[in-house]
C-alpha cells in the first residue's frame, strides 16, 4: 500500500490575461520530502508557491495539502475567507523580499501569529520563538552583521537584540528572522521563495 | 489714533473662558466621531462591494466638494424639514462638522492603507491571518504611523472651522466673543483676543507631534 502524498496538485492552470502562467501542473510531494523548482525567471515557480498558498486563486485544476482540498475552476465557488485562514496557518511561506513586518520587533515579528492565529499565550509563544530564532542561528548571524557594520549601535545581550526594530536588520539576518517566522507552524509545509535569499 | 484697552475683557472672562470650553469640546468631538466615520468610509471605499463603494463615494464627494458653511446652515434649516426630526443647533452643528471632516479623514485614511506595500498583507495572509486581523494588526498600525501628519493637518482645519457653528447660535468662542463685543463696544480688543486664543491652541500640539 502507498502513502498518500501529502502535497497533491492535479491539473493546475492559472492565466494572467491572455499570458498562461502554469499549464496543466501535476505535483506530488511525499510527507518530509523536500522539493526544489528550478527555471528561469518568469517560468511559474513563485506563481506555482503562491497557488498552493491560494495567495493566488488558480484558474482551473485542484489542489490537495494533507486533508484540505480546493478545488477550482469557472463552476466552483472561491473559497471563503475562514478556512482559507485556517488552511494558511498550518502552512508557512518565505517570501522572496521578506516581507517582515517594519512596525514590529524581531520576537513581535515571530510570535505574532502564534498569539493572535493559533492563541498561544504570550509567555508560551516568546520561549517557543527565542528558542526557535537561536536554533536559527540567529545570534551568530547578528554578530557577524556587527562585524561588518560597526556603526549599528547595539547591546551585546541578547534579550535586548531581539528588542531592535526589524526593518534595521540586514540581509541575512532578514532571512533568518524570517524563516523562523514561518517555522512555528512546525509544518510538513514550508514554501521558500528563492532559498538563496529565503 | 486708535486707544487700545485690553483691560476691559477682564471683565468677559468668564465668558470668553466658557466659548473656549465649547469649542475645545467641539473640536475634540467632531474629530473623533470624523475619524470613526473617515475610517468607515475608507474601509468601505476599499471593499470588494460595489454598492459600499458607490455609497462611501458619494457621501465622500458630497461633503468635500460644498462649503461647511452651507453644510451647517443645511443641516439646521432644511435636515429636520426633510427628515422630520427635531434638531438642537448643537446636534446639528456636530454632525455637519462631524460629516465635513469625516470625508477629509477617510480620503486620508483610505491613502494610508493604499500606500502599505501589498507584501505586508499577503505576508499576514500567509501566516494565516483573516483580512479584517491583518488589516487591524498589520496594516492600520503601519498606516497609521505615516498618515499622522496628515491627520495632524486636518485636525487643525477642524478646530478652526467649529468657529462656524457661532452662525447657528452655538455659544462658542467666536459667539461669545461677538458678545463681548458687542456688549463692550470694543471689538477690535475682543477679536485680537480671541484670535489670540485660537492660535494658541493648536500650537503646542503641533510641537508635541514631530
Amino acid at each position: 500500500m502507498t502513502v498518500k502524498p501529502m502535497i497533491e496538485i492535479s491539473w493546475l492552470r492559472k492565466c494572467f490575461g491572455p499570458l498562461e502562467v502554469l499549464k496543466d501542473i501535476n505535483l506530488q510531494v511525499e510527507q518530509g520530502g523536500v522539493v526544489a523548482l528550478l527555471g528561469p525567471s518568469g517560468s511559474g515557480k513563485s506563481t506555482l508557491l503562491r497557488c498552493i498558498n491560494l495567495l493566488v486563486v488558480p484558474d482551473d485544476g485542484s489542489i490537495r495539502v494533507g486533508e484540505t482540498k480546493f478545488e477550482f475552476g469557472k463552476s466552483v465557488q472561491q473559497p471563503k475567507t475562514k478556512p482559507l485562514a485556517a488552511f494558511r496557518s498550518r502552512t508557512g511561506m518565505v517570501f522572496q523580499n521578506f516581507n517582515l513586518f517594519p512596525h514590529m520587533t524581531v520576537l513581535q515579528n515571530v510570535i505574532e501569529a502564534l498569539i493572535h492565529v493559533k492563541g498561544m499565550d504570550k509567555s508560551t509563544a516568546t520561549a517557543l520563538a527565542m528558542s526557535q530564532l537561536e536554533k536559527s542561528g540567529w545570534r551568530t548571524a547578528h554578530s557577524r552583521c556587527r562585524r561588518r557594520y560597526p556603526a549599528v549601535k547595539n547591546n551585546v545581550l541578547r534579550s535586548l537584540v531581539l528588542w531592535r526594530w526589524s526593518q534595521r536588520l540586514c540581509f541575512s539576518m532578514k532571512r533568518r528572522q524570517r524563516l523562523t517566522r514561518s517555522w512555528w507552524a512546525k509544518c510538513s509545509r514550508l514554501y521558500r521563495n528563492s532559498p538563496q535569499t529565503g | 489714533m486708535y486707544e487700545w484697552d485690553f483691560s476691559i475683557l477682564w471683565g468677559y472672562r468668564w465668558l470668553l473662558l466658557q466659548g473656549l470650553g465649547i469649542t475645545v469640546g467641539f473640536t475634540a468631538a467632531t474629530i473623533c466621531i470624523g475619524l470613526t466615520i473617515g475610517l468607515t468610509a475608507a474601509i468601505c471605499l476599499l471593499s470588494r462591494l460595489r454598492i459600499l463603494r458607490a455609497l462611501s463615494l458619494g457621501f465622500i464627494e458630497i461633503f468635500r466638494c460644498t462649503p461647511v458653511l452651507v453644510q451647517l446652515i443645511w443641516c439646521y434649516y432644511a435636515l429636520p424639514m426633510v427628515a422630520g426630526i427635531e434638531m438642537t443647533p448643537m446636534t446639528a452643528s456636530l454632525l455637519a462638522l462631524s460629516c465635513y471632516g469625516g470625508a477629509f479623514f477617510a480620503e486620508i485614511i483610505r491613502g494610508g492603507i493604499v500606500s502599505i506595500d501589498m507584501g505586508q498583507s499577503e505576508a499576514a495572509s500567509a501566516l494565516g491571518m483573516t483580512p479584517s486581523l491583518a488589516m487591524r494588526r498589520i496594516i492600520l498600525p503601519q498606516a497609521l504611523h505615516r498618515m499622522l501628519p496628515a491627520l495632524m493637518n486636518q485636525s487643525i482645519l477642524m478646530f478652526k472651522n467649529t468657529s462656524l457653528v457661532s452662525v447657528l447660535a452655538v455659544p462658542d468662542l467666536v459667539y461669545q466673543g461677538q458678545m463681548a463685543a458687542h456688549d463692550s463696544f470694543r471689538p477690535l480688543e475682543t477679536y485680537t483676543a480671541v484670535a489670540v486664543v485660537y492660535f494658541c491652541h493648536p500650537v503646542p500640539v503641533d510641537a508635541l507631534c514631530p
